[in-house]
């Protein structure tokens, strides 16, 4: 692996012969993509282990460090409650990530069911669904989102799902497009000339085309939950405490960002890096699937 | 003269009329669901930490027509229900259901009692309504007050938008490969990654606290516009320019720019006239939802720089349920972006010739 040198000429003959192997092949040698995929892997990581890396308990309060700056026993500094805000950062990647994931998983099972039937069956159905499209669309997400919460309750429960609401609709949007194009391809031809039942043809021939756009689509709906979920706290309409996302986060050090700008600066870096490593990882996979 | 001929026919009279017609139905279902919704959620306007009387409760509940059905209902009449006993139309079968087989007569109440056609015959008259939290304040006038200010942020934050992307998208594409090309799309990625409110509190932490440029929050001159414009435009700004960056790419491997160069056209010209052309399409398409964007990122920017316009008060409203200001100002937001959207439809029309409705 170290020693192959490979005259760049050959590289044809050795792609990988599946359309994944491919993709992988390509999405390897995209430095920034991989760059991407380092920091969603590590960032999954650590939320993962944060009970194990976290310095200090969950929510473990110190009065006698109230507001410190960063510092050696507080690589983040603390908060108004004498609370590691190192550790605070790690747990609420938890929340942010779970929240980002569920949502964007929701949203596309839903985006998908319909985006397909619509595409597939076309007709009425498209007709219906798609003016339904139009509705939400012409809405403020905002508007959605807050009364969906209020009706929920501001807990990930509830966040998830008004989020996931909105989501929906762009993945429903791509998914049908692409259900459009798939449809005239010859292979469906094929697949109907020799008799075989829609709903086979659509299960097993259309779909899973589409998957690449949808995971492309899911790569970047994810960041855009993180922000959504973020703003939503902010305005005093996200997750209530003690949850304690990254949005959270930061929308309390927001406050104090004169006094003690440490307390919104690693928050805001968390989602910023994190972001950034999904958008970059975006940005490959749709390279690596299109070419 | 002649091009500009060419453009208004190619704008058919019909289709952006029958694309109007849509509009209504689309704004009144926006209307009919958020009302719905928003009065069946809990809370109320009147709530206070201390209770009031109930007899100033049942007041201004009458006063605003609180009291009276949310949607037209169904009138039970039975040996189990009392008489006249309310239930909302979908709750009829349940509620039957849990007192066992009796003998019902249902009637259709008077739909005009309800406060759904109070309330669209109101909008019908172009009234929306008297503020639950403002007393004596009409909404209307609320959004005199507000919208221009709103609009005035809006619309610097979309010349920004696509002159900040267009300008890093180019500059990629010419030096493409390049660490310029690099630093252009590391510059444009900054807008997408960060929550609108981080964006804002670091700019107003740099350019108002520690440089002293520009005013850090409200609203009272052309410097006041900046900081929050900026703040807006960033995340849009980025996408822009990467479809410009890849609509510019793309037609740089193009015959015809080869044709241009060969015809001694300068780099300058080729890239801003022929090249740029071909990220039109894309450019003008995604303009709708990004002033979806724009508007609802407005919501937050205007509460980060404490801006007099509409989306403060819709936030307040919704935390106070002041129900005719959060319709009113989502019945201004949805028809905004009813408009982008037909605009754009036009507009993609005029741009690209091959495009029949």
């Amino acid at each position: 692996m170290t020693t192959a040198v490979t005259p760049t000429s050959s590289t044809e003959q050795t792609l990988p012969t599946t359309f994944w192997g491919r993709v992988w092949h390509r999405l390897r040698r995209d430095r920034l993509a991989m760059t991407g995929l380092a920091i969603v892997l590590g960032a999954a990581t650590l939320a993962l282990l944060a009970p194990l890396l976290a310095p200090y308990a969950e929510g473990a309060q110190d009065p006698g460090a109230l507001l410190q700056s960063p510092s050696v026993a507080h690589p983040f500094g603390t908060d108004q409650l004498g609370r590691d805000l190192f550790s605070r950062v790690l747990f609420g990647a938890r929340v942010s990530m779970v929240v980002a994931l569920m949502t964007s998983a929701i949203a596309v099972a839903l985006g998908t069911a319909l985006g397909a039937v619509s595409g597939w069956v076309g007709g009425r159905v498209d007709n219906v669904l798609m003016r339904i499209v139009d509705v939400l669309y012409s809405f403020p997400d905002l508007l959605l989102i807050i009364i969906i919460s209020v009706l929920v309750g501001q807990g990930v429960f509830g966040i998830t799902l008004s989020l996931s609401l909105v989501s929906w609709v762009t993945v429903a949007r791509v998914v049908r497009g692409e259900v459009l194009s798939i449809k005239q391809r010859p292979f469906v031809e094929a697949a109907r000339a020799m008799g075989y039942p829609g709903r086979m043809i659509l299960w097993r021939h259309v779909l899973p085309h589409t998957i690449g756009p949808v995971i492309v689509t899911l790569t970047f709906r994810i960041p855009a939950v993180i922000l959504a979920e973020s703003t939503l706290s902010f305005i005093g309409l996200g997750l209530q405490p003690p949850a304690s996302s990254w949005g959270v986060l930061a929308s309390h050090g927001w406050s104090a960002m004169t006094f003690y700008p440490h307390l919104i600066l690693f928050p805001s870096l968390a989602i910023f890096i994190t972001i950034l490593g999904f958008n970059l990882l975006g940005d490959g996979l749709r390279d690596a699937m299109s070419k | 003269m002649s091009n500009l001929q060419k453009i208004l026919d190619r704008i058919s009279l019909a289709f952006i009329a029958r694309r109007l017609l849509w509009g209504i139905p689309v704004l009144l279902a926006v209307v009919v669901i958020s009302f719905t919704v928003l009065r069946f959620a809990p809370g109320g306007p009147f709530d206070r930490e201390k209770p009031l009387p109930p007899s100033i409760m049942k007041g201004l509940r009458a006063q605003y027509k609180l009291d009276r059905p949310i949607l037209p209902v169904y009138t039970t009449e039975d040996a189990a229900t009392p008489r006249g006993k309310e239930l909302r139309a979908f709750e009829t079968e349940y509620s039957v259901a849990a007192v066992g087989p009796v003998r019902v007569t249902t009637s259709f109440a008077g739909a005009a009692d309800t406060q759904m056609f109070a309330y669209l015959g109101q909008l019908a008259r172009g009234d929306l309504g008297v503020s639950m939290k403002y007393t004596e304040v009409n909404v209307n006038d609320i959004l005199k007050a507000t919208f221009p200010v709103s609009l005035k942020l809006g619309a610097v934050a979309f010349l920004l938008t696509y002159g900040i992307g267009v300008l890093l998208g180019v500059i990629a594409a010419r030096y493409r490969g390049t660490w310029i090309d690099g630093a252009a799309m590391v510059v444009a990625t900054l807008g997408f990654s960060m929550p609108n409110f981080v964006l804002g509190a670091f700019l107003i932490l740099i350019f108002s606290l520690w440089m002293r440029l520009l005013p850090p929050a409200l609203w009272e001159g052309p410097a006041y516009v900046i900081l929050p414009a900026l703040t807006l435009a960033m995340g849009p700004a980025t996408y822009v320019a990467r479809l410009t960056r890849s609509g510019v790419l793309d037609a740089l491997d193009e015959e015809y720019i080869r044709t241009a160069r060969a015809k001694g056209l300068s780099e300058r010209r080729v890239l801003l006239k022929h090249a740029l052309a071909n990220a039109l399409g894309p450019l003008i398409t995604v303009s709708g939802p990004l002033l979806a964007t724009l508007v609802t990122g407005s919501f937050i920017v205007e509460q980060v720089f404490a801006i007099p316009g509409m989306g403060r008060y819709f936030i307040t409203a919704v935390i106070d349920r002041d129900y005719p200001t959060v319709m009113g100002v989502t019945l201004v937001y949805a028809a905004l972006i009813v408009l982008a959207n037909i605009v754009v439809d036009v507009l993609y029309a005029v741009a690209d010739p091959r495009v029949e409705e």
